[in-house]
Formats: C-alpha cells, sequence, structure tokens
C-alpha cells in the first residue's frame, strides 16, 4: 500500500512506490528504490519534500496492519476449534502482513 | 409495505418480488435477443443503444480489469462482438440488477423506512444497521474471489463471478419487503451468535441465499447462476465445487474487511466445505491480492 510521507520521516529501509523526478522532470531515483542515508541526503539536497513509500515499513501503516490483525483474530475468536477457520484465519493474517495469533498474544502480554 | 406473513413460503416470495421494479423494455429486448443462441451481436448493440446509460455501463465494464483486454474497445458494438453472446447476458443482466438494486437502496435511504434497530433488553444494547452499499461491497469482493479462484478448479470463472455478486442479494431482497421482521432476525442472530443463514431459516423459513435464487429466476436469470445460489444454500445438492468455494470466500471477503453487516458472527467454513471448494491453499492465499486489485477497479464501476 502507497503512503505519502515528508521527507523528515523518511528512514532507511523504506522503498519507494514511484519514480522520483525534480521539479523540472529529471530523474532522482527510480519505483522500488530502497532509501539509503545516502538515498535520504539526496532528496533533501535536491529539495523534496514528500515522498511515496510503501506502507509496509512506516509507522502508520504498522499500527494500521495491527489494527487489521486484531480485528481478524477477533473475527475469528469464536472460530478456533476448527482447523479450516484457522487455516483461512492464518492466511489473511500473513495477507495483512500482521503477526501470528501467538505473536500477537506475546505481544499484548508484553504491553 | 406487506406485513410478514405466518408463512413465509416459496410462492410467497416470488411474488412479493414481483412488487420490485420491473427491468425497463430496453433491457427486456436485449435479453430477449441474446436468449437466442446464434444472436446477431451487431443488431444487439443496436438494441442496447436504445438505453445509453446502460449501453455506457457495457463498455465501460468491456475496458475494465475484469475481461483483461490488452487493448481499448472503442465502441458498444464492439464490444458485444468481442465479448460475445454468454458474456454480454451475464453483464446486461448484472447490470440490470444493479438497476433494481440502485432502486432499493433508494428506498432504504428514505428515512421513513428505518434501518436501525436497537434492543435496549440486552446487558449491552445492540444496535445493527443495514447499509446496501456495505452489503454489495461484500459481494463483489465475494463475486471478484470467486472469478479468481475459479480458474483453479477448472470452472467458468464468469458464472463464479456472477453468482457470488448476487449471492447476499436475498438480505435486501428480505430487508427491501420486510425491514423490521430482517432486522429483528439481524439481532437475534448477533445475540445469540447464530450465523445469519440459520437465523432467517428460523425468522423466514427460507435463508437469504435461496431468496437470491428465487429472486434471479423471476428476472430469468440463467439457470446456472440460479443453481449455484440454490446449491450454496443446499451444499448437498452441489454439482460443482463452486458452491463451496463461494463459502469460502465469504469468510474470506469479511476477513479482507468487507462485512455486509456489522457484529455478524461468520458463516463458518469447516474442513469438508474447504476440501470440497477443491482450493490449493496456495493459489488461494496467492490470489488474495489480485482479487482486491479486480474489486477495487469494479467497486468503482458498479457501486455509487
Amino acid at each position: 500500500m502507497k503512503e505519502e510521507i515528508g521527507i523528515g520521516d523518511a528512514l532507511p529501509g523504506m522503498l519507494l512506490v514511484e519514480d522520483l523526478r525534480t521539479s523540472n522532470g529529471a530523474a532522482l531515483l527510480p519505483e522500488g528504490t530502497e532509501l539509503t542515508e545516502k538515498y535520504i541526503e539526496l532528496l533533501k539536497s535536491k529539495s523534496i519534500t514528500h515522498i511515496a513509500v510503501s506502507s509496509t515499513h512506516t509507522e502508520s501503516g504498522k499500527t494500521r496492519r495491527q489494527a487489521e490483525s486484531d480485528r481478524v483474530i477477533t473475527l475469528f475468536e469464536p472460530y478456533t476449534d476448527m482447523s479450516a477457520m484457522v487455516l483461512l484465519r492464518d492466511i489473511l493474517l500473513r495477507d495483512i502482513g500482521g503477526v501470528s495469533e501467538n505473536e500477537h498474544d506475546e505481544q499484548s502480554s508484553t504491553v | 409495505m406487506t406485513s410478514n406473513p405466518a408463512q413465509f413460503n416459496r410462492a410467497f416470495v416470488v411474488n412479493t418480488i414481483k412488487d420490485l421494479p420491473p427491468f425497463s423494455s430496453a433491457i427486456n429486448d436485449v435479453l430477449t435477443m441474446l436468449d437466442e443462441n446464434r444472436a446477431d451481436m451487431s443488431k444487439v448493440a443496436e438494441k442496447l443503444l436504445v438505453d445509453p446509460i446502460l449501453a455506457g455501463r457495457v463498455l465501460h465494464m468491456a475496458n475494465s480489469s475484469f475481461y483483461g483486454f490488452s487493448r481499448q474497445i472503442g465502441s458498444v458494438r464492439e464490444a458485444c462482438v468481442i465479448l460475445g453472446n454468454h458474456t454480454v447476458k451475464n453483464l446486461v443482466y448484472t447490470l440490470a440488477v444493479m438497476g433494481q438494486f440502485e432502486e432499493a437502496k433508494k428506498h432504504a435511504e428514505n428515512p421513513n423506512n428505518k434501518t436501525t434497530i436497537t434492543d435496549n433488553n440486552m446487558q449491552e444494547p445492540v444496535s445493527l444497521t443495514v447499509d446496501y452499499n456495505q452489503v454489495w461491497r461484500h459481494s463483489l469482493m465475494v463475486g471478484c474471489l470467486a472469478m479468481k479462484l475459479a480458474e483453479s478448479v477448472k470452472y467458468d470463472p464468469v458464472t463464479a463471478y456472477t453468482a457470488g455478486l448476487f449471492q447476499e442479494l436475498g438480505m435486501i431482497i428480505l430487508h427491501y419487503f420486510f425491514p423490521d421482521k430482517f432486522l429483528e432476525c439481524s439481532v437475534w442472530a448477533q445475540k445469540n451468535n447464530v450465523c445469519l443463514i440459520d437465523a432467517e431459516r428460523k425468522f423466514f423459513g427460507i435463508d437469504h441465499f435461496q431468496v437470491s435464487a428465487l429472486g434471479l429466476d423471476t428476472w430469468h436469470f440463467p439457470n446456472t447462476i440460479v443453481d449455484v445460489l440454490s446449491q450454496v444454500s443446499d451444499l448437498s445438492n452441489a454439482t460443482t465445487p463452486i458452491p463451496y468455494l463461494l463459502r469460502v470466500c465469504d469468510v474470506m471477503a469479511t476477513g479482507m474487511g468487507e462485512i455486509s453487516i456489522d457484529g455478524l458472527p461468520l458463516m463458518a467454513v469447516d474442513d469438508k466445505i474447504l476440501e470440497n471448494s477443491h482450493i490449493d491453499i496456495t493459489v488461494l492465499e496467492a490470489q488474495l491480492t489480485p482479487g482486491r486489485k479486480l474489486f477495487s477497479d469494479l467497486s468503482k464501476q458498479l457501486i455509487a
């Protein structure tokens, strides 16, 4: 999923989901580039203010995925004794890119 | 509004559905032409153009990712010729029922027709709303997933899609004609943690899959789709993996966030249903993203 962030929030490891160009159209970085400290400095030096990155690595993306995972776990809660439903639930959790129920429980208990 | 009869039987449902606005004469003319297997698709296109809105939507759909043509289809005539009788027929039926759905939606949005119920007798009050767009979005997601998965079980994807798309139509029909009873039934299901089709059988003597099949049969929908929907209601009569597959897609669509009615328990899938759907779990997992993309494309065109 795409998310637009300010350059100040860019972190190494984030993936660009659109080609990045300067205001006069010159190519800077192509879609799919993984940001590094060096690239982030380059973008700042070119006065790039916003970039579109995959939400996989953003904080709001993580929060959203966690909320989605929680929703799915709650939805499937009454069916944990049905192996087919557990299988479908785990497919959905992997699709969200969230955490397995065990990991979820571990995370909840550490809060 | 019709009152709830003591016996909510098939004859009553069929009779009640006749109160829905009929298809326009232009649509009926097109469908009559398409009933001939060797219909001249150029003439079908001419008939379609009598209803410019329908013709425009056919052209839009022909150019959607659903059909996956690599080049732009420029005219309704070209769309009809390229898509062929079977596909155009399914498409016209889909758009025609969507038209009925829009009428039903206007009815539900009328403030005089309550769509929310609150049960204050419970320790925690239950509030439940039937939102036709939400029901429709859920159905569309079921249809999109079914289409993507049908090929892997060697079944016609367009039929799987159309059956999925209309499997919840019965909910809308039941709510349209019996809003209070349907909401009472839904709240009861929520309160007692019973899946909706079991609650409907208790309250109406019939479930919404059967009502969907009856509704589509009344509009002379192709039998292949009507039969699939009847079989979703009674899986013991299933003659293909598709009714099982639709049950799996129903759970997955809800899990993916497209919920028909908030707060209702899932219609659980057991090992037998999953096995009889013939779905390869790896394929299921791999098709969620393509299904979601198709949904995103079609929802812009089909849902207001």
